[in-house]
């Protein structure tokens, strides 16, 4: 924790699972990050402190904290707005997927960056997964084509296209695991071992639009987090997710000042983004309401709720270890244009994770 | 026509003039018509004779009442063609002012003339106006033995299509005896008559005998002061004894002024102050005159127009400016769910489902930035073999 300013002495034994502002008075914060809003952040799998920021202003950006600041390492372009970014596993390379319907990597060691592919839809999603009895590492990308394709970064053409059921919105993978969340709220399921076809095709068990799915740290299961402020906790296995799945409702508020004489109005935001902790396996979430929590899906709770911070956070990530958590604030357009003022905040912070955080609690 | 001799009245004196000849209740006299517009009595001669009249008034020479009677009969006669000026009037309401208090001309058949002409000449229109000046004279006790005035006052009544009360005043003046008993009497039948001829029906009060002046007093002389009647104002009873008794409810101190004295009291004072409730026309007046200028050629005497400038007034709404216009509020998804409290979703389904695509928040903000780019197969095709195509189309 070097790179962090030292922490506040508020070890109190008293323990809230409401944050304070206080509490996120450490974070290195990066002003203006990028020029637009902030699409995707993904950290380096081999260095703690090494992470790209993709961004709508067309730019993926690699930033890296030294002395408790963060500083711009490098950048590369794209000819339309970045809508994500993601590390290979042994840290040379950052690939990125944009508006431009184009796969481009960037090798860190030369800044050399090129283009691998294309789809014929932007590109929103991509990952670096290790598939097939090889488990060879291959790069595989999700469009609003209604297609995903595993790319050799060695070669210009995909090895395998698979016809997903709608645009992907989005998709993650862990382990041999990959889950595809696409519009009308399908999930695509497919097991890596055998990644030319879906292993299980399914329906989001949430009512509305799907956001972000993220799968478990053991490659068993997959969080989805819709557009109305609810999580759903899902398992690959049947009996498994007759046993342990469920849905909760998250990002929400009661209207503090709602008209006299109505009825009290909960407020609801989209779930944005779902990160899980790699090393303690519990999971983050970002909402429209600017707020990030904390949450233990084994025994059902919340670790640890944040103040809202007043902009909606379209993106968090952890790095490897899980002691740096990155949050991006930044307008994700979910209230039209017109929420859209140029004093709307930009900024991507980082914040120190402590156990009492995020580490599941033994129970009592 | 016969010659015109000093005792006969020439008609054809009165001819030009008959249209403007004014009758008088009692009539009017040929001969004193004719001698006057023979006459033709100037200016000076009618000054001089109301001076006459004015000195006999000033040194009370014999009966006063005499000589207003005498002045406001020359009044009425001189004056043929009606009323010229407000001198009349002038000199009714100083003769009744002057007796108003007196008793002795109380029931002065001749005083009662006066007010009878009063009230005929100068109330001819108003009905309780009229009304009202008789039940003043009814209070004052004026022509109280005289049956001209419950005549008079009983025809009005019945003018006024007030029945009851009419039999009630009639009842009272034969009870009082009033003189001449026959003309009251007649007048009783006539009414009567009247009132079967017109299938009215009346409920006289009981107890005719026993009814004493202060009941009629209260049943008729009801003027309605701050819109409450003299019957509710006399059941109050004095305003202060009622601020005691809502204080005395909190300080539990009850100081019980004898009641029923109190009210009497108030009754008589009550009358009391009704005796300076006459007022003279022209002081009844005084506010409501036209201003008299003289006109001067080349005038307009119509309301000079104002340029008035729009005024706003109070009532109109004060602008206030709005910049939403032109700007949405942001769009909510509002999802309601029996039993439970309505969620609203931060987030526009209309824009998420537009059409039938479902789009998500990068889709839309791609699709604005116009960067969202579908590579189209098909069209890449076309656009491939269009080339070809062309030289072979203009070679047609």
């Amino acid at each position: 924790m070097s790179f962090f300013p030292a922490p506040v002495a508020n070890t109190s034994s008293t323990f809230s699972t409401i944050a304070t502002q206080a509490d996120l008075a450490n974070d290195i914060v990066i002003n203006n990050p990028a020029d637009d809003s902030i699409s995707d952040i993904a950290f380096s799998p081999q260095n703690d402190f090494l992470f790209s920021i993709s961004s709508w202003d067309g730019k993926v950006r690699i930033w890296d904290v030294q002395n408790g600041t963060a500083q711009g390492r490098s950048q590369y372009e794209h000819s339309g707005p970045v809508l994500t970014t993601r590390w290979s596993n042994d840290g040379s390379t950052v690939a990125s997927g944009g508006c431009d319907n184009a796969v481009r990597v960037f090798d860190v060691a030369t800044s050399q960056s090129r283009q691998i592919g294309s789809h014929d839809a932007p590109v929103k999603s991509l990952r670096f997964v290790n598939c097939g009895p090889s488990n060879a590492e291959c790069l595989v990308t999700g469009s609003w084509d209604k297609t995903i394709k595993y790319w050799d970064l060695r070669q210009p053409n995909p090895i395998t296209t698979l016809m997903m059921p709608d645009r992907v919105y989005s998709m993650d993978n862990k382990a041999q695991l990959l889950v595809v969340g696409t519009a009308e709220r399908h999930i695509a399921i497919i097991n890596l071992n055998n990644p030319g076809t879906i292993f299980k095709a399914t329906q989001s068990p949430l009512k509305w639009q799907t956001r972000v799915v993220a799968c478990y740290n053991e490659g068993d299961g997959y969080a989805i987090g819709s557009v109305e402020g609810r999580c759903a906790i899902r398992y690959v296995d049947d009996e498994m997710q007759k046993k342990s799945g469920f849905s909760f409702k998250c990002h929400r508020q009661t209207n503090p000042n709602r008209p006299a004489g109505t009825q009290n109005q909960s407020l609801v935001y989209p779930v944005n983004t779902i990160a899980f902790h790699p090393v303690y396996g519990t999971f983050g979430t970002g909402g429209g309401d600017g707020c990030f929590h904390f949450w233990d899906k084994n025994h059902r709770h919340r670790l640890k709720g944040f103040p809202s911070l007043q902009a909606s956070i379209p993106v968090i990530n952890f790095n490897r270890t899980g002691n740096i958590f990155a949050y991006a604030l930044s307008y994700d357009w979910h209230q039209g244009y017109t929420g859209n003022t140029p004093n709307y905040p930009n900024v991507v912070r980082l914040h120190p994770t402590r156990d009492d955080e995020v580490k599941e609690k033994r129970k009592k | 026509m016969g010659s015109e001799s000093e005792d006969t009245v020439s008609f054809t004196v009165i001819e030009n003039e008959k249209e403007n000849i004014t009758s008088l209740k009692k009539g009017r006299s040929a001969k004193i018509l004719h001698d006057i517009i023979k006459s033709k009595i100037t200016q000076q001669d009618y000054n001089s004779q109301k001076q006459v009249f004015e000195t006999a008034l000033l040194h009370h020479d014999n009966d006063t009442l005499d000589t207003y009677m005498e002045y406001i009969n020359w009044l009425l006669e001189i004056n043929f063609k009606g009323p010229q000026n407000d001198i009349l009037l002038q000199v009714i309401e100083r003769c009744l002012v002057e007796f108003n208090h007196n008793i002795r001309y109380r029931n002065d058949p001749r005083y009662l003339e006066i007010w009878l002409l009063y009230i005929d000449s100068f109330y001819m229109d108003a009905l309780t106006e009229k009304r009202d000046m008789f039940i003043y004279l009814f209070r004052n006790k004026i022509g109280e033995t005289l049956s001209i005035f419950y005549v008079e006052f009983s025809k009005l009544l019945f003018a006024m299509n007030r029945y009851d009360e009419c039999y009630d005043f009639l009842m009272i003046g034969i009870q009082n005896n009033a003189m001449p008993n026959d003309l009251l009497l007649n007048s009783f039948k006539d009414f009567k008559v009247e009132l079967e001829a017109n299938g009215i029906v009346i409920t006289p009060e009981r107890n005719m005998e026993e009814r004493n002046i202060d009941d009629m007093l209260l049943k008729y002389g009801n003027i309605k002061i701050l819109d409450k009647n003299l019957e509710e104002i006399l059941k109050q009873g004095p305003v202060h004894t009622m601020i005691n008794q809502i204080r005395s409810s909190k300080l539990d101190i009850h100081v019980d002024d004898n009641d029923d004295s109190i009210q009497s009291d108030n009754k008589l004072q009550i009358f009391q102050d009704d005796w300076t409730n006459w007022e003279t026309k022209s002081s009844k007046l005084k506010e409501n005159k036209a201003i008299v200028t003289p006109l001067i050629p080349n005038t307009s005497i119509e309301p000079i127009k104002q340029d008035i400038k729009e005024i706003v007034k109070p009532s109109d709404k004060i602008l206030i400016f709005n910049d939403d216009i032109g700007r949405m509020k942001p769009i909510y998804k509002t999802i309601l769910i029996d039993g439970q409290k309505p969620q609203r979703i931060d987030y526009n389904f209309d824009l998420i489902n537009n059409g039938a695509d479902e789009y998500n928040l990068e889709q839309l903000l791609a699709i604005m930035k116009g960067c969202y780019r579908k590579r189209d197969t098909k069209r890449e095709l076309d656009a491939e073999e269009r080339p070809l195509k062309k030289p072979h189309h203009s070679g047609l």
